[in-house]
């Protein structure tokens, strides 16, 4: 076969494949939670390292998947209707706040679970009225309840 | 036995509205704030459902902040590019407002009904701090106040820079919508 044939045959394969990453790239959802593999860490624990070292925390935790045990304080619903799972902390008011990707209904105050998602980190209290901040999970699922 | 049952009853309603009377301080850990920004290339738009907002209903004075890397795209490369080229969330990694509901006095957090009032104060994204005025809804419903506002924002504003080769892709100016459900009270 002359170059100029292989030329022509390989010109339009090696575009497809850059078509093909091009896109698989632009489309791809992330990372896919449940088959992930998570690091374990109880409530009480991953509120108390972000209140108290936050710099080492987020080293730690931040934008990694983690498989976090607790006891179920409070449930409720956001503006899209997912369930917001709130998991009691050592501190008073304050949650790790997981966000389900899954609609769950049994999910009731005091029972033990598991849950697996993304920590993104602390967010905002207002200490001056008393509201402390709650440690965030997002895209969770419940591993046991 | 009468008497007794009519005074229990009066009493909890009282308690009833004592309880919505103090509630000084409303706020919610699960406020949400979403964008839109529509260009004839492309639509796009981010959620971001773990809001932090308090008002005071007494002064007005009313507070948001978000994670930056909260907000929630439908494609993973957008959100790279959201958190790593543009809002730099690594580096500002809060966004927040801080103002007051000048007219908060119209509202009667005690009768059912919707309330339009307006927003002003200072909006911080990307470090950069600008004032902003909307108008806003505030819903009772109950002991339940829902508050819900739509305004726009220029990226430049904040100066944040949109690559030459994505800029027909992100229009000027972005829609923002904020909606909050303030579950929980002081």
């Amino acid at each position: 076969m002359s170059k100029k044939k292989y030329l022509l045959l390989f010109v339009p394969v090696i575009m497809i494949s850059v078509a093909g990453f091009i896109y698989s790239s632009y489309t791809r959802t992330g990372v896919n939670i449940k088959k992930a593999n998570a690091e374990k860490v109880t409530a009480p624990t991953l509120y108390e390292r972000f209140s108290n070292n936050t710099s080492r925390a987020k080293s730690d935790y931040l934008h990694k998947v983690l498989e976090v045990s607790g006891t179920v304080m409070r449930t409720n619903k956001n503006q899209q209707e997912q369930t917001v799972v709130l998991l009691k902390t050592m501190t008073e008011g304050a949650a790790v706040n997981c966000t389900l990707e899954e609609k769950l209904e049994d999910l009731t105050e005091g029972k033990p679970v598991s849950i697996k998602g993304i920590c993104s980190g602390m967010g905002e209290g207002d200490l001056d009225l008393g509201i402390p901040a709650d440690v965030y999970l997002v895209r969770c699922y419940v591993i046991k309840n | 036995m009468t008497n007794t049952i009519h005074t229990i009853g009066l009493l909890t309603v009282l308690l009833f509205m004592s309880a919505r009377v103090s509630a000084q301080k409303i706020y919610t850990k699960n406020g949400r704030i979403a964008f839109y920004s529509k260009t004839p290339l492309e639509d796009i738009s981010a959620d971001n459902n773990q809001v932090m907002s308090v008002i005071n209903t007494q002064t007005g004075e009313v507070q948001f902040s978000v994670l930056v890397k909260n907000f929630r795209f439908k494609k993973a490369l957008m959100e790279e590019h959201f958190n790593d080229s543009y809002l730099e969330s690594g580096k500002y990694s809060k966004a927040s407002f801080k103002g007051l509901i000048k007219d908060i006095a119209k509202v009667n957090f005690k009768v059912d009904g919707s309330y339009l009032v307006s927003v002003s104060g200072d909006l911080t994204i990307h470090g950069i701090t600008k004032p902003v005025t909307a108008p806003c809804t505030l819903t009772i419903t109950g002991d339940k106040t829902a508050g819900s506002a739509k305004f726009f924002v220029r990226p430049t504003d904040y100066n944040i820079s949109i690559p030459k080769v994505v800029r027909d892709n992100i229009a000027e100016t972005i829609e923002v919508t904020v909606n909050c459900n303030y579950d929980q009270q002081l």
